[in-house]
């Protein structure tokens, strides 16, 4: 009986995708899933989508069962499965923008400002030649 | 005219040209360079015309002035060329004062220094030294108000330095009070302003700034800056980036511009990964060049970051069936330094969906030896699931054709799952594979010890003892292998087989009686076995016992009415031992079939026909195999051909153009029809179809027949006719029977 509300809060927990190459994907399971609550998942979808009215679906359903129905099969399956990404909790440390005013900005500006320090255009410096 | 007369012709023309460039001429081509703003052409004709007795008295004057020229139209002015105006013209303060500014721009303040203070104390000043060393001054963090440059300035000018220097030292309220008005100096305005949180002035002062005429791109770059960080507080992400993205391109590298747009980048690009889009993310930290890696971001991790987005990326490639991208991103991740165990499997798992099987046999082996080792981790493996793993290297391997470590790391997998006689199995058939019999055996019999009836290993080591021409044991096996499973059809058959291939050895070395008995043994052992069925019945017909020849070959169609072989077999029996009806009742049989019987097969009854001199009903035959299949190329040719032997060469050439109606490059129609009319003294048309034949034959890689054209060339052409060969007068000497008989048996195997 434990079980089994483990189970059904398990079912709910993920949406199942029937196009996913990961058979606990698609009966919408975590790995960690026990094989009463993958049997339960699997008969939960096939209601849903049952084999007189998409049996396209339910080939997709049934492929994904048939890789976990056993502890053998499962096993199997678990070996060659992809693995997903670690989480990642970058927001947590995310620092925040410098809105601070840097004293070091005048004299950087300073360098290229109001004098020849600044100029790019010496036209008007050049001196004729006598020869 | 010599090489070497030529060279002495070049060097004294080259010698009268030097002699022409005199003084005059160099410094008038130097002026014809200097008007055409080619300062480094006017420099090269008047350093020489320098050394010329004759020079211009104010030559020097003018050089100095093309390397002052040349310094300040260069992006990065030339301290060199400032050098050489100044040691050219000593005197000349104009000079002095661009090296200083050059120097001081170059970061070399220490030089300008003395310089601009040398200029102002001449007599008169030169006032323009005054402002730049008073932002030296500043530069320095001295007094500036102490300093003797400070009675050079203008009035303006100090309100403006002091500001500035009040500024610089963090006291914006002060630095307010000295600015005097005016568009100039809207940029220390807009600072001050920035400094004082007075957010509306600032962005109005900064936005002045964007639009001032000739403004070096430095300050200006300043003043994007703040207008950015305006912009990201008031969370207006996208002009705060593109305002640092400018102040970027336009020089400037501050370690807060770089940290600020790092983590704007960062933000973005993590607001992609949580609306689950990583690829995105990977673009826009990919804008990033440069940031990473800085000191002054150390919170960020971009390198970590990135290294996770690559993870996600590949991962969702991955379940896309996009194999190529997502073996791209992982890559990149391991690159990068994640040397995770998930991530090898993920390379393996793309490598294997790639065909990179040789990589992904590596990528499992270091998967398996980075497994966890403690039983109570979420990811140990038992000992079955190592045993599949080094199965699946094993098989990697196998499919790089690295058969070595296939069964190097088959041998481990037996190692982990010694009871597994599947795995066991699969070991076996590698080492047969690779012709490894006695390895393979030893396998074998480890199963059969433990497994004596298991069929699939009794069935391999009876292909391993057939293989090695034990046939003996090999039969033996396969009788074991009825014993536990009578009706298993590869055991059948290969029994039968074997009992077929003995009993025909028999018939060659002349022992029929031998043959009786181990035909007799095989339809005891397999008796729904036709063929068995037909060789008992053509060793009985050897014997001249038609009675049990009738029966047996009977019984044979009976048991497969179809078979082809059986028909064949049964066939040529009766011909060869002249029992012409039975085989026209053969034939009618055949003839009655439903669906009609291949072309082939029935030019082979032909040839029966032939080898027993039966030629009026090898034409008969072919007439009705004609009007089987009127089109077919093997049926045309094989009349044609006989109508060539009873020398009726027009009837065969019409057959051979029915051919080439319906395909006019038939290599072999178009050889035969080439000899017809060679023969009949048509060489032109005879050449016209050899030239086909052999274009065709060489398309379709065809030796043998461009073997025969030529052979068939050269003796009509050349009466060159090749000696027959051994192996051709030994198959001439074979009884046909017995050709008959080997014939069949290759049939049969096949």
């Amino acid at each position: 009986m434990t079980d089994q509300r483990k189970g059904s809060t398990r079912l709910g927990e993920r949406e199942p995708n029937l196009q996913a190459s990961n058979p606990y994907a698609v009966l919408g399971l975590d790995k960690t899933a026990d094989q009463a609550e993958i049997k339960r998942a699997y008969f939960a979808l096939i209601r849903q989508h049952p084999p007189e009215s998409e049996p396209e679906n339910f080939k997709l359903i049934r492929a994904a069962y048939e890789k976990l129905r056993t502890e053998g099969r499962r096993a199997e399956t678990d070996l060659f499965l992809l693995q997903p990404p670690p989480a990642w909790h970058a927001a947590d440390r995310l620092p925040a923008i410098d809105p601070a005013f840097y004293p070091s900005d005048v004299l950087l500006a300073l360098r290229r400002w109001g004098s020849d320090l600044g100029r790019t255009d010496f036209q008007d410096e050049f001196r004729e030649i006598e020869l | 005219m010599s090489k070497r007369s030529s060279r002495r012709k070049r060097k004294e023309q080259a010698r009268k040209q030097a002699a022409r460039q005199t003084g005059p001429v160099l410094t008038q081509q130097g002026k014809t360079a200097f008007s055409q703003a080619n300062y480094s052409g006017a420099i090269e004709a008047w350093e020489q015309a320098r050394n010329k007795p004759d020079a211009a008295p104010g030559l020097a004057a003018a050089l100095a002035e093309a390397y002052f020229r040349r310094a300040v139209t260069n992006p990065s002015p030339s301290l060199a060329d400032l050098q050489q105006a100044v040691e050219l013209a000593a005197t000349d303060s104009h000079y002095r004062y661009h090296l200083a500014v050059t120097y001081h721009g170059h970061n070399q303040a220490e030089q300008a220094e003395p310089l601009y203070r040398q200029l102002l104390a001449e007599s008169p000043p030169f006032r323009r030294a005054a402002l730049p060393l008073a932002q030296v001054v500043v530069e320095k963090g001295k007094d500036v108000t102490a300093d003797p440059v400070w009675s050079h300035l203008s009035e303006e000018e100090q309100e403006a330095l002091s500001a500035i220097l009040a500024l610089s030292q963090n006291q914006p309220a002060a630095a307010l009070l000295h600015l005097p008005s005016g568009q100039a100096n809207c940029l220390w305005r807009g600072l001050a302003a920035f400094a004082l949180a007075e957010t509306a002035t600032a962005s109005q002062e900064f936005e002045k700034v964007l639009d001032l005429p000739d403004l070096h791109p430095l300050p200006r770059s300043v003043a994007r800056y703040y207008l950015g960080v305006l912009a990201a507080q008031a969370d207006q992400t996208e002009p705060a980036l593109a305002h640092w993205q400018a102040a970027r391109n336009d020089g400037l590298d501050t370690p807060q511009l770089r940290r600020n747009l790092a983590i704007l980048f960062y933000q973005q690009a993590l607001a992609e990964q949580q609306t689950g889009h990583p690829s995105q993310a990977l673009e826009l930290l990919d804008r990033t060049p440069g940031l990473n890696g800085h000191n002054d971001s150390p919170n960020l991790d971009l390198d970590g970051f990135r290294q996770q987005l690559n993870l996600e990326a590949g991962y969702a490639d991955a379940q896309q069936g996009d194999w190529p991208n997502a073996l791209r991103h992982w890559q990149a991740a391991q690159e990068a330094g994640d040397n995770s165990r998930r991530l090898i499997i993920n390379l393996a798992l793309a490598n294997e969906q790639l065909g990179q099987f040789g990589q992904a046999a590596e990528l499992w082996r270091e998967a398996l030896r980075r497994r966890p080792r403690s039983a109570d981790h979420p990811d140990a493996l038992n000992d079955d699931q190592v045993a599949r793993l080094w199965q699946h290297v094993a098989e990697s391997y196998s499919k790089a054709d690295n058969y070595e470590q296939a069964i190097t790391t088959y041998r481990n997998a037996v190692k982990w799952s010694p009871d597994n006689i599947d795995l066991r199995l699969h070991l076996v058939d590698i080492l047969q594979a690779e012709g490894r019999w006695q390895a393979a055996d030893n396998e074998l019999e480890r199963i059969l010890e433990k497994k004596p009836d298991h069929i699939p290993a009794l069935t391999r080591q009876a292909e391993s003892y057939e293989s090695e021409g034990y046939l003996e044991g090999a039969r033996r096996i396969w009788q074991r292998v009825l014993e536990t499973e009578p009706q298993h059809p590869v055991a059948r058959q290969q029994l039968a087989h074997l009992f077929a291939r003995e009993g025909v050895n028999y018939i060659m070395w002349g022992w029929p009686d031998k043959a009786l008995a181990i035909f007799q043994e095989g339809i005891r052992q397999v008796p729904d076995d036709p063929i068995l069925h037909a060789y008992l019945g053509s060793v009985y017909s050897d014997l001249d016992d038609f009675d049990q020849t009738r029966h047996y070959f009977e019984q044979a169609l009976a048991l497969d009415p179809d078979n082809l072989a059986t028909i064949h077999h049964i066939f040529l029996s009766w011909i060869n031992h002249d029992q012409l009806d039975e085989a026209q009742q053969i034939l009618e049989r055949i003839k009655a079939f439903e669906s009609p019987a291949p072309a082939g097969f029935l030019l082979e009854l032909v040839d029966g026909y032939d080898r027993a001199d039966l030629d009026d009903r090898a034409w008969k035959l072919l007439e009705f195999i004609e009007h089987l299949y009127p089109d077919e190329p093997e049926v045309l040719l094989a009349i044609a051909d006989r109508l060539v032997i009873d020398e009726q060469e027009a009837r065969a050439a019409g057959y051979l153009r029915r051919i080439l109606r319906h395909n006019a490059n038939h290599a072999e129609a178009n050889l035969r029809l080439g000899t017809i009319y060679y023969s009949m003294g048509q060489t032109r048309l005879a050449k016209n179809h050899w030239k086909t034949a052999e274009q065709q034959a060489r398309k379709e890689n065809d030796m043998a027949l461009l073997a025969e054209l030529e052979i068939t060339k050269n003796a009509l052409m050349h009466g060159i006719v090749p000696p027959a060969g051994r192996l051709a007068g030994l198959l001439g000497n074979m009884p046909p029977e017995l050709s008959g008989f080997l014939d069949e048996l290759k049939n049969y195997k096949k």
